[in-house]
C-alpha cells in the first residue's frame, strides 16, 4: 500500500464549556489512502465532523482546545502548522463541501465572483483563465448551461445545483483530498442519487480522495471504500463496506444496521436501540455505550477497550472480543 | 379506541415496549427547571446588571419611605438660606428660594420614578394587547391596526401632549397616561413582530389544532412567550418615559411648581448654574444614575433571557 | 364509503401568488394540492410519500385545517370536517389530532409536561382533576415515559422524549385519525426505530388510522399498510406497500424507489438507477398535462396535453399515468 495521503493519529479534540469539558473527539486514528473514498458514520453527537474540522483549523480554539495527536497530510502535521500553511492547504489541496449549500455560498455574489476566487487565490491563476477552468467544472459536474450559471446568483438555483456548483467550486483547484460533510442530507433523494453519482466520476477522474462524512448507513454502503463508524466521540470500528456491513464485530454497528429500516425488504419488526445518545460533558473513561449495549460487560463502564483485529485491515474497539 | 370515553385505561395493561424505558431518568431531579428560572439564574452572575438592579432597588425604597426620611417639606422656604452650597444642615445645599435641595430631589425622584413606572404600564399593556391581537388575526385588519400605529408614529408626541396639557388642564395623571401612550406604540410594533414569528410555530399549530380557542392561544401561548422582548423594552421604556417628562418639565410643561421632578430641578439647575452648580450636579447625577442602572439592567434582562444562551 | 375512517375528496389547496405589486391579483396560483381523494380505512396506516414540493406536508395540514383548502371535503367518522364552524368543530377537532415533525418546536417551551398534556382535555372542557390527572398519567404511561416527566419543562428532554410526550398528547383525546407529518425525520437514527415502533404499537392498541407523511421511503416501507406516492400536488400511484416496492408502475415511483440507498455494498454496487432528468417544475407553474412529463422517460404526446387520472390497474392499486394505461 502507497503511503496515505493523510493520516490522523489519536486525535483529541475537547470543548472547554461553563458545564464541563466535552469530549467531542476523544482519541481517534484512521487513515486515508489517495483516491479511496473513506466513509465517516455517526450519529449527532458522535463528533464524526468536529473531528475533520479540528485539525483543519475551522473550529474557534477557544472553546476547542486540541488536547493531543497528530493529523499528517502528505507528511506535514496540521495541528502544528501556522496558520499561514493552512490557509494555503484549505480549499486549495484539502477542499470541503457541507450540508447547507445556501449558507456556504454568498447571496450578494454571482457565482462565477465566487467559483474563480480559489483559483486566483491558490493557483495564481489571471481572471480569464479562472473563469474558464470554473465553466467546465461546471460542465463537468452536469450543468448544462455554465455560461448563464457562471452569471448566476446562488438564490436562481434548487438545492440540488447549490450543491453542484459547491462541488464545482471544490475541485477546481484539484484537490488531494475532498471533506464531504453530510453533503446530500438536506436534498431529495433523487437529487441525492444524481449528487453521489457525479461525485463517484468526478473521484474517478481525478483520483483524489474523499472523506465522506453522514448518518446514512445506505449512502455509505453506496460510496465508501472503507467505514469508520464513530460514536460519542470515539472510534467503534473501522474496515472495508464488506467488513462492516456484513461481518461487523461491534455491538453498536450491528445494532445500527438492525435497526435501520430498509427499503428492499418488509421487516415485520425494527429491533430498536434503547436508551439515549450519551451526555458527552459527563463521559467516564469506560465505553459510552455501555447503558445501551444489550451485551455490555462490568469492564464496559470503566475501561474504553483497546484494538482488535477480526481480520487485517479490520478493526474493532469492544470488551467481548477479549473472551474469544 | 373503545367508545366508553375512560379507554385510555386499557382492559389489560397493555405491555410497555421494553425500549422505550428510558434508562437514566435516575438521574432527572424532580421538579424542573423553567426557562424563566434559567435565565434569572444567568442574570444574577451578570455584574453590571445586578449593580444597576441593587442601585434602582435602593432608590425605590428612599423614594417610599421619603415623607420619613426628607428633614424638610419640599415646598419649604427659608429666604434667609438662599443659594446656600451643600452643608450639614443642607445636605444638598438650598435653591434659590432657600428650599432644601436635598429634600426636593427626593420628592423630585418619587415623581420622576412614578411617571416612568405607571407610563410603563400603561404602554406595555395598551402595547401588547393591540399588537398580540393585531399579529395574531393578520391579514387585512393586521394591515390597519399598523397603519393606524404608523399614522399615530408620525404624529410629534410633544405636540400631542401640549394639546392634551391645555385641553385638559396640567393633571399629574394625565402626564402619565399621556406619557404612557407615545412609547405604546413601538411595544405594539415589538408584541406584534414576536406573535407573527411565534405564530407559524408547531406548538401554535398544535394548540390551534386541538380546538383551542383563539383568545386563549394569545394569552397562554404567545404572550408568554413574547415576554422576553417585552421585558427588555420595558426596563428601556421607563428611561425614556423619565427623559421626556424631564423635557417637558424642562419646557415647563410638566409638573408645577412649587412640586417638583427631577426634570424641573434640572431645568431650575440650568438657570442657576454659573452661581450655583450643585442645584444642577445633584439631580442630573441622579437622573443619570438612574437611567444607566435601567439600562444595564435591561441589557443584562436581554443577555439573559435570550434563548439561544440557554442552550449551553 | 361509510365504513371509513376518513374520505377526502378532490381537496384542493391553492395559494393566490402576485408577480408583482401591481399584477392583478389571484391570477396566477401555487398549487400546493392539485385535487387529491383517498380513503383512510379503519385500523390501517397510509404512509404520504414523496419528495419536497409534493404537497404531502400541505396536504396534511389542509386536512386538520392548519391551512385553509381551496375546494374539495373531508369527511371523518362520516361527519363533514371542512363545513364545521364553531363548536361543532371544536367538537370534531378531537376525531383527528397531529404530530408534527419537529419534537424542539411542537411543545410550548414556557409551560411543564403536565401542563401541555392537560390543555387539550381543558379546552375540552374535562372538569374532573382527577380524571384529568389519570388520564395524563395515563398517556405518558402510554408512551413510554414516566410521571416524574410532569413538573418538568420540554428543554430538559431529549429529541426522542419530546417526541414522546407529542404522541402522548395526541393520543389524550382518544382521536380516532392521527396524522403524523415527518414525525422521525428530526430525530437521530438510534431513536428513530425506538418512535417507530411506539407508533405501531399505540396503533395496534388503540386501533388508530393513521397517515404517515414521510419522505424516507424506507421508513414509510417499515410502518404502512398502503402508501399513496404524491408528485406536485397530486397523487400518481396507491398501492398496499409489498405491491408498490415489489412492483412500482408509475415512472416516478420507480425511479423513486431506484433512488433510495440500500444499507448492504453488494445491492449497491449492482442496482441500476432510474435517472431523472432535470429538475423539479415550480409548483406555480405546473406543466399541462401530466405534471411529470417534463422529466419521464416514458413520455409521449399525450402526456404533454392531458392530465392523467388514478385509476385501478391491479386490486388496490392505483396509477395515474398514460404509459401504464396503454398497456396495464
Amino acid at each position: 500500500m502507497s503511503a496515505p495521503i493523510l493520516e490522523v493519529k489519536d486525535l483529541k479534540a475537547h470543548f472547554h464549556t461553563r458545564r464541563g469539558i466535552v469530549k467531542a473527539v476523544d482519541g481517534i486514528s484512521f487513515q486515508v489512502q489517495p483516491g479511496e473514498t473513506l466513509g465517516i458514520v455517526g450519529e449527532s453527537g458522535s463528533g464524526k465532523s468536529v473531528c475533520q474540522m479540528s485539525y483543519l483549523g475551522l473550529i474557534p480554539q477557544p472553546p476547542l482546545r486540541i488536547a493531543g495527536g497528530e493529523a499528517l497530510f502528505k507528511g506535514t502535521d496540521l495541528l502544528k502548522a501556522r496558520p499561514s500553511t493552512m490557509r494555503q492547504l484549505r480549499g486549495n489541496r484539502i477542499s470541503m463541501i457541507f450540508q447547507e449549500p445556501m449558507t456556504s455560498l454568498n447571496p450578494y455574489l454571482r457565482i462565477g465572483s465566487q467559483l474563480i476566487e480559489p483559483l486566483v487565490l491558490h493557483c495564481q491563476k489571471s481572471k480569464k483563465e479562472a473563469w474558464k477552468i470554473a465553466s467546465e467544472a461546471l460542465a463537468a459536474v452536469g450543468i448544462s448551461d455554465p455560461e448563464a450559471a457562471m452569471r448566476a446568483y446562488p438564490h436562481e438555483f434548487s438545492g440540488g445545483m447549490r450543491q453542484r456548483v459547491m462541488i464545482a467550486m471544490a475541485l477546481t483547484t484539484k484537490p488531494d483530498v475532498l471533506i464531504a460533510d453530510e453533503p446530500t442530507t438536506a436534498l431529495d433523494v433523487t437529487v441525492q442519487a444524481q449528487i453521489l453519482e457525479i461525485l463517484k466520476k468526478l473521484q474517478a477522474q481525478t483520483g483524489m480522495a474523499v472523506i465522506f462524512i453522514t448518518h446514512d448507513l445506505g449512502v455509505v454502503a453506496g460510496i465508501a471504500d472503507r467505514v469508520l463508524v464513530m460514536y460519542a466521540g470515539r472510534l467503534f470500528e473501522e474496515g472495508t463496506t464488506e467488513h462492516v456491513f456484513y461481518r461487523s464485530h461491534h455491538p453498536y454497528t450491528q445494532a445500527l444496521l438492525r435497526s435501520t429500516p430498509r427499503i428492499d425488504v418488509t421487516q415485520g419488526s425494527l429491533p430498536a436501540i434503547g436508551g439515549l445518545p450519551p451526555d458527552l460533558s459527563r463521559l467516564t473513561g469506560g465505553c459510552p455505550f455501555y447503558e445501551r449495549c444489550g451485551q455490555h460487560k462490568d469492564v464496559c463502564a470503566n475501561q474504553f477497550p483497546k484494538v482488535y483485529w477480526p481480520e487485517p485491515n479490520h478493526r474493532s474497539y469492544c470488551h467481548l472480543e477479549e473472551a474469544v | 379506541m373503545s367508545s366508553d370515553g375512560i379507554s385510555l385505561y386499557p382492559p389489560t395493561p397493555a405491555p410497555a415496549p421494553a425500549s422505550a424505558m428510558v434508562p437514566s431518568e435516575d438521574a432527572m431531579e424532580e421538579a424542573g427547571v423553567s426557562l424563566w428560572q434559567d435565565a434569572f439564574r444567568r442574570l444574577f452572575k451578570n455584574r453590571l446588571a445586578m449593580g444597576g438592579f441593587f442601585f434602582l432597588v435602593f432608590l425605590t425604597l428612599v423614594c417610599i419611605l421619603t415623607p420619613w426620611i426628607a428633614p424638610y417639606s419640599f415646598d419649604q422656604q427659608n429666604l434667609q438660606y438662599t443659594l446656600q452650597p451643600p452643608s450639614w444642615t443642607h445636605w444638598m445645599g438650598t435653591d434659590v428660594l432657600g428650599r432644601d435641595l436635598f429634600t426636593r430631589v427626593l420628592y423630585g425622584g418619587r415623581i420622576s420614578m412614578l411617571v416612568g413606572i405607571l407610563a410603563s404600564i400603561v404602554s406595555v399593556i395598551v402595547g401588547v394587547v393591540y399588537g398580540s391581537v393585531s399579529g395574531f388575526i393578520g391579514g387585512r385588519t393586521d394591515n390597519l391596526m399598523m397603519r393606524f400605529v404608523d399614522i399615530l408614529y408620525a404624529l410629534p408626541f410633544i405636540f400631542l401632549v401640549i394639546i392634551l396639557m391645555v385641553y385638559f388642564g396640567r393633571n399629574i395623571f394625565l402626564l402619565f397616561i399621556a406619557l404612557g401612550l407615545t412609547q405604546w406604540l413601538t411595544m405594539a410594533r415589538i408584541v406584534r413582530g414576536q406573535v407573527i414569528s411565534l405564530k407559524h410555530k408547531e406548538f401554535v399549530q398544535a394548540a390551534e389544532s386541538m380546538g383551542v380557542p383563539a383568545h386563549s392561544i394569545i394569552f397562554r401561548h404567545l404572550i408568554p412567550n413574547s415576554l422576553g422582548p417585552v421585558i427588555v423594552y420595558l426596563t428601556l421604556t421607563v428611561p425614556s418615559v423619565i427623559l421626556d417628562e424631564a423635557f417637558l418639565s424642562f419646557l415647563g410643561l410638566g409638573v408645577q411648581a412649587p412640586m417638583a421632578s427631577w426634570g424641573t430641578l434640572i431645568s431650575n439647575g440650568v438657570e442657576a448654574m454659573e452661581v450655583a452648580p450643585w442645584l444642577l450636579i445633584f439631580p442630573a447625577t441622579l437622573l443619570s444614575l438612574s437611567l444607566f442602572s435601567l439600562n444595564f439592567l435591561g441589557d443584562g434582562l436581554r443577555d439573559a433571557l435570550d434563548p439561544k444562551g440557554a442552550r449551553d | 364509503m361509510s365504513t371509513a375512517a376518513m374520505v377526502v375528496e378532490d381537496l384542493k389547496v391553492h395559494y393566490p401568488v402576485r408577480k408583482h405589486l401591481f399584477s392583478p391579483s389571484k391570477s396566477t396560483f401555487l398549487k400546493a394540492v392539485d385535487g387529491v381523494s383517498l380513503e383512510l380505512r379503519p385500523g390501517e396506516i397510509l404512509g404520504l410519500v414523496g419528495e419536497s414540493g409534493c404537497g404531502k406536508s400541505s396536504l396534511g395540514r389542509a386536512i386538520i385545517r392548519l391551512n385553509k383548502p381551496t375546494s374539495g371535503k373531508v369527511q371523518i367518522g362520516g361527519v363533514d370536517f371542512l363545513s364545521l364552524q364553531g363548536a361543532p368543530l371544536r367538537k370534531a377537532r378531537t376525531q383527528v389530532q397531529m404530530i408534527f415533525q419537529d419534537p424542539y418546536a411542537s411543545l410550548d417551551p414556557r409551560m411543564t409536561v403536565f401542563d401541555i398534556l392537560a390543555e387539550p382535555l381543558v379546552t375540552h372542557k374535562t372538569r374532573d382533576r382527577q380524571l384529568l390527572a389519570r388520564k395524563i398519567r395515563l398517556s405518558l404511561e402510554t408512551v413510554g415515559l414516566s410521571s416524574r416527566a410532569l413538573k418538568k419543562y420540554p428543554h430538559e428532554f431529549s429529541g426522542g422524549q419530546r417526541q414522546r410526550i407529542a404522541i402522548a398528547r395526541a393520543l389524550i383525546l382518544e382521536p380516532k385519525v392521527i396524522i403524523a407529518d415527518e414525525p422521525v425525520s428530526s430525530l437521530d437514527v438510534s431513536v428513530q426505530a425506538q418512535i417507530l415502533n411506539l407508533l405501531k404499537q399505540i396503533q395496534t392498541q388503540f386501533g388508530l388510522s393513521m397517515i404517515f407523511i414521510s419522505h424516507n421511503l424506507a421508513v414509510v416501507r417499515y410502518i404502512s399498510d398502503r402508501i399513496a406516492v404524491m408528485y406536485l400536488g397530486k397523487i400518481v400511484e396507491v398501492a398496499p406497500r409489498d405491491e408498490l416496492y415489489r412492483s412500482p408502475r408509475h415512472p416516478y415511483t420507480q425511479a423513486l424507489i431506484s433512488a433510495v440507498p440500500i444499507p448492504d455494498p453488494r445491492l449497491e454496487r449492482e442496482r441500476r438507477r432510474i435517472p431523472l432528468t432535470g429538475e423539479l417544475p415550480s409548483p406555480i407553474n405546473p406543466p399541462k398535462g401530466c405534471a411529470f412529463c417534463t422529466r419521464c422517460s416514458k413520455v409521449f404526446d399525450r402526456c404533454r396535453t392531458e392530465a392523467p387520472v388514478l385509476r385501478s390497474v391491479a386490486s388496490a392499486h392505483s396509477v395515474s399515468c398514460f404509459e401504464v394505461e396503454k398497456s396495464p
